[in-house]
């Protein structure tokens, strides 16, 4: 900022720290609030899907293999509903294909790697799509299948970016009004300093307009921690020197 | 010619400016604390309704399975091993405080997460005005009980209802906490609010003012021998144009009596007169300080490379720390970032401030954080990008330490070091507040690299 004036530089430095803590706040908080949607997101598909496997498993447990389990369908349409932005949930046979599923396009697909599927549960993002699996277990201990829900990762992006503008909107009054005080406090503080600068120069000024006149140019005011009095002191004797020498010389030069 | 001088230069009074750095702080901290207010009751209110809504499932869970049971003909108060279930069901979401199941008049059944004489207490205050409003006739209903956000959850054939609550003065605790464990990253901020208004302050005014009194004292000393040639349009600019022309007038006087003697002794055949005339020009002669003309001085300042190479190392340090922590082996990334630091170092102390050259590599860096982005979960591609931006790291602490020996032995004011470690610190408590947030720490360092850009574009060249 070599050019700019004291007054721009001033407020240039209040209100862009304004601007950055502002931005840098409403980046913690929506960086701070995405983390805990996720986690409250994570366990509210995990418990919808613990409710799934447990109905399953019961089911199992009258010994029909998985795939011809009666009212499977309403059991994962049900489950669908509890949660919005769900988009699909599925029961995978022990190869990750489904066998059951609330989109019926996904039917024979395969929702699911066989590493997935041995793992025992967990969560992958897949494209646009976060899915969630949960093993089902028959009575004999042996992994049957696998319970997927997939849940739309714009459900938690669009949260955020929601939670973002919201805090945006909200905290833009303030915003404002803080750039105002910051406009105002740079101003003022320029003000003074620019008062004893004026004072500074004005003094230098009258040095110059009348450099023997020394010390008694230089108010205190005006000092501004400069060496004003020595240095006037200093020229003042020089010109002094310089003005005896000029008479002199008009002597000098009558005489002649 | 370099100008004579003490090389130790003492401070101007300028209180005022002074006031600035701690005018920036004091407003960083205001704003942060009003967003952070605004913050937490939107993060509260969202929270809250995320975990009701996970209550809400939980307790319609369980009332499918009551409702099953009632359906094979059980009686509600007679179901075994409701208590353990509810235990296990608690289990399964952390945030919820409690599962209650109520008979066909409110009375409490069984229930986990909080003991008997406190439920009572709460359902003490559930009358049937609450339950009307909340719309318990109708299905699901809210009702908030201090401290509990309530869900009612009615079962079949008005046998009953299951309640599940999750505690709002939680999410407030939680947050409460986490603004306290992230004191690195307010702190960062202040830093760089300080860092930056610092360096506004020395640049316009601390600096040039340091370098006119430094000016105005050998003046006082007799050595009227520099002019003050980089001046802003502003009041510090008027004092240096009033000083320049106090000088300059004095070496003209000068000037002018040697001509007028030499005038005078040429003029005459007076013996006598021409050595008068002789005498006065020895007397006319001040000393060496009014000896020759005087000499332009460029004024290279401490703080021209600072506003670049402060943001600079701030964005550095948050990718350096950004990529340590990433869950990959620190030792490599730890060994490259330290010899790509010491290579930066070093180059930046060779090259020096230079503004031409300082723009590209602002430009560059810009485009490495992109690639950061990109490339997030490639091992070299870590140590590469760890690499560059330690090495932008040691390249702005490099060239501005350079600068600043430059600015000293000129005459000007040296140190102000500082704004430099609290850039660098900055950066790094930044990524620490946001650490495993690529998107967010790729944006701070973004809108970092960008203000160093500007602090090169708007910057002199190479003075001095």
């Amino acid at each position: 900022m070599p050019s700019l004036k004291i007054t721009a530089r001033f407020i240039i430095a209040l209100v862009g720290t304004v601007l950055f803590a502002w931005c840098a706040a409403i980046g913690f908080w929506t960086h701070d609030h995405a983390e805990r949607r996720d986690a409250a997101l994570d366990s509210h598909a995990r418990l919808i899907l613990q409710d799934l496997t447990l109905a399953l498993e019961t089911r199992l447990s009258l010994g029909l293999p998985l795939a011809q389990l009666p009212e499977v369908d309403r059991l994962l349409e049900a489950a669908r509903l509890k949660m919005t932005g769900l988009r699909a949930v599925a029961v995978l046979d022990e190869q990750g294909r489904a066998l059951f599923s609330t989109d019926p396009v996904e039917i024979g697909e395969q929702l699911l790697d066989k590493a997935g599927v041995r793992m025992g549960g967990g969560r992958r993002v897949e494209g646009e799509d976060e899915i969630f699996w949960l093993p089902v277990t028959n009575d004999y201990g042996s992994q049957a299948g696998v319970s997927l829900l997939r849940l739309s990762a714009g459900t938690s992006r669009d949260g955020g970016v929601d939670f973002a503008l919201s805090l945006i909107v909200r905290a833009a009054p303030t915003l404002g009004l803080l750039c105002l005080l910051a406009v105002a406090l740079g101003y003022g503080l320029a003000r003074r300093l620019n008062r004893r600068l004026a004072l500074a120069s004005g003094a230098l000024t009258q040095l110059l307009g009348n450099p023997e006149v020394g010390v008694a140019a230089i108010g205190p005011a005006a000092s501004l921690g400069l060496p004003l009095a020595d240095f006037a002191a200093a020229t003042a004797a020089r010109h002094h020197r310089l003005a005896a020498v000029e008479a002199e010389l008009v002597r000098l030069d009558e005489l002649a | 010619m370099k100008p004579r001088g003490t090389p130790r230069v003492a401070p101007v009074h300028l209180g005022a400016t002074y006031l600035l750095p701690f005018l920036a702080v004091l407003l960083a901290l205001v704003v942060l604390g009003v967003v952070s207010l605004l913050g937490f009751g939107e993060t509260r209110e969202t929270l809250t309704a995320v975990r009701v809504a996970g209550a809400t499932a939980a307790a319609r869970s369980i009332a499918t399975d009551l409702d099953r049971a009632i359906g094979y003909g059980v009686p509600l108060t007679e179901l075994p091993g409701v208590e353990p279930y509810l235990e296990t069901r608690l289990g399964s979401l952390p945030e919820l405080r409690l599962f209650l199941v109520t008979g066909p008049h409110g009375r409490r059944l069984y229930h986990s997460g909080i003991t008997a004489s406190q439920l009572d207490a709460l359902l003490a205050q559930v009358t049937p005005e609450r339950l009307a409003e909340a719309g318990a006739g109708e299905g699901v209903a809210r009702l908030d009980i201090d401290p509990f956000a309530l869900v009612r959850v009615p079962l079949v054939a008005g046998s009953g209802a299951v309640w599940a609550a999750v505690e709002p003065g939680e999410i407030d605790r939680t947050l409460t906490r986490k603004i306290m464990l992230s004191w690195p990253f307010w702190l960062g901020c202040l830093l760089l609010a300080l860092a930056w208004a610092a360096v506004a302050a020395r640049g316009g005014v601390v600096e040039p003012l340091a370098r006119l009194a430094e000016a105005m004292r050998a003046g006082g000393e007799g050595r009227f021998d520099r002019l003050l040639v980089r001046r802003a349009r502003d009041g510090v600019g008027q004092c240096l144009l009033a000083f320049n022309a106090i000088v300059a007038g004095l070496h003209a006087r000068r000037l002018g009596v040697i001509e007028q003697a030499e005038d005078v002794r040429h003029a005459v055949f007076d013996q006598e007169v021409a050595a008068a005339a002789a005498q006065a020009t020895a007397l006319a002669d001040l000393g060496e300080g009014l000896a020759s003309p005087p000499a332009r001085c460029r004024d290279p300042r401490a703080s021209d490379a600072d506003l670049f190479a402060l943001n600079l190392a701030a964005a550095g340090m948050m990718i350096c720390t950004d990529r340590l922590v990433a869950g990959q082996d620190p030792l490599p990334i730890l060994l490259v970032a330290a010899g790509s630091l010491l290579v930066g170092l070093g180059l930046g102390w060779l090259i020096g401030w230079r503004r031409l050259l300082a723009v590209p590599l602002a430009i560059l860096f810009l485009g490495v954080i992109l690639v950061n982005v990109l490339a997030a979960a490639d091992s070299l591609a870590a140590l590469v990008i760890d690499g560059v931006a330690a090495g932008a790291v040691g390249l702005a602490w490099g060239l501005a330490w350079r600068q600043r020996r430059l600015a000293k032995a000129a005459g000007g004011l040296g140190g102000g070091s500082w704004v430099l470690l609290a850039g660098s610190l900055a950066g790094l408590a930044l990524a620490w507040g946001l650490l495993g947030d690529l998107a967010s720490i790729s944006v701070g360092a973004v809108v970092l690299a960008a203000i160093s850009l500007g602090g090169a574009l708007t910057a002199p060249g190479r003075t001095g």
